[in-house]
């Protein structure tokens, strides 16, 4: 229990750690807006000193929903629990943000609704592979045994394509998931926070604390599949998904329907290939 | 200045408006944040996460609706910066018969960055300011 109680600290913290690198990395950069290392606590502490301000009085308790879901789906992610209960808190997390946004009745608000379920039918769909991908390698749902089996044969081995599909499904929670090397890119402006639009004041600090915890069972999950001892293996997908913060503040970003076509080919293809690959050995 | 109003003033989001003008003030503004003096403010095009309204330019019958509709959506505590000339008395365009109006006719003003246009410091000095003393409404004198 008191391993779990770790874990559980640990990966709320993990992110905060990972957003400060974040800030004191690029306020080194020349061009790059300059913020204080801690920005993220501040930007959170201010949210939450800001008052609602919605029609709807229902509107506001959603985010505080999504905020339980992703404390509880923490929890079972922390304890190596069945990888369907970590996939059904994730959903319902997701839901309670969309039914949300959905219920301000504002055009932006319906507007990342949509984009949040067309997310949501991408990256659920990658982890269902995923999780059908896992059974089929190692036997079993449960995390945690799931890391016994990987101590024996690498995991990582048989589901290479399933790590890096879920990988990008995070990049992809994280608005991370867009960039685009070409020459002619242009960028999505506030566009690419689709989801946090219709939301402001103490919702927004919700919302933004449900994507911190959230992005930390990400991060988690991924770890499960990666061949190193647990500490090292998360510290390990902390790091891939820095580098991926880094790269999102340098790199050109790409259009909303050009990110859902990526985002399908590599997000939902790649397990796909990889579980019918499962299939035929 | 209480301790939340000092973090509230290391994370500020300004929402620019330009209410019809040459944006020059907007411009300068942008160029300002560039500099390590306007460290911890970020621009926003979402009223619903802003902090500041900052608006410059002449104000039109039709941009005092929009200035409106955008302050109603803005999360309380919050604050209107008056920025340059055409914002903060009309001046040049003042006295013609074209329905020009002055930011506070239209909304409550907690700050004035006079000049035309105005210095990138004072710009931003003016935003972390107003945040960090607690939002309170210029008053004459």
């Amino acid at each position: 229990m008191l391993e779990v109680i770790l874990w559980f600290i640990g990966i709320i913290i993990i992110v905060p750690v990972i957003y400060l690198a974040e800030n004191i990395i690029l306020s080194a950069i020349p061009g790059q807006n300059r913020s204080y290392p801690i920005q993220p606590i501040y930007r959170l502490i201010k949210h939450f000193s800001k008052t609602d301000l919605y029609n709807r009085p229902l509107t506001r308790w959603f985010p505080v929903g999504a905020c339980v879901f992703a404390l509880v789906t923490l929890f079972f992610v922390s304890a190596g629990e069945n990888i369907m209960l970590i996939i059904s808190g994730l959903v319902m997390m997701e839901l309670f943000i969309l039914v949300g946004a959905c219920s301000t009745k504002e055009p932006y608000g319906i507007m990342a609704a949509q984009r949040g379920i067309s997310r949501l039918t991408v990256w659920s769909f990658a982890l269902m592979i995923a999780a059908a991908s896992l059974y089929k390698a190692a036997g079993t749902l449960k995390l945690s045994l799931a890391i016994q089996y990987s101590g024996e044969s690498i995991l990582l081995s048989r589901l290479p394509l399933v790590t890096a599909g879920l990988f990008t499904a995070a990049m992809i929670k994280g608005n991370l998931g867009y960039f685009d090397f070409g020459i002619n890119a242009n960028t999505m402006s506030f566009l690419d926070t689709a989801l946090y639009t219709p939301y402001g004041g103490r919702s927004l600090g919700f919302v933004q604390l449900t994507q911190w915890i959230e992005t930390g069972i990400w991060l988690k999950l991924i770890s499960f599949f990666l061949p190193w001892q647990p500490l090292i293996s998360f510290l390990v997908s902390a790091v891939f998904y820095l580098a991926a913060m880094l790269l999102n503040a340098v790199v050109p970003k790409m259009t909303w329907k050009k990110v859902m076509m990526n985002s399908w080919i590599w997000a939902g293809g790649l397990p796909a290939i990889n579980y019918i690959w499962l299939y035929m050995l | 200045m209480s301790w939340l109003d000092g973090i509230r003033a290391k994370s500020i989001s300004v929402l620019q408006i330009n209410a019809g003008g040459c944006t020059g003030c907007t411009r300068q503004f942008q160029a300002a944040l560039l500099l390590d003096s306007g460290k911890g403010i970020t621009l926003t095009g979402n009223p619903r996460h802003a902090d500041v309204l900052f608006v410059a330019g002449c104000i039109n019958n039709k941009s005092a609706d929009y200035l409106r509709q955008i302050y109603e959506k803005m999360p309380s505590p919050k604050a209107v910066v008056a920025a340059g000339t055409c914002a903060c008395d009309g001046k040049l365009f003042r006295g013609e018969d074209n329905g020009i109006s002055t930011l506070d006719e239209i909304l409550p003003v907690n700050a004035y960055v006079r000049g035309c246009v105005p210095g990138m410091d004072e710009m931003l000095e003016t935003v972390i300011n107003v945040v960090e003393d607690g939002y309170k409404e210029y008053k004459d004198g």
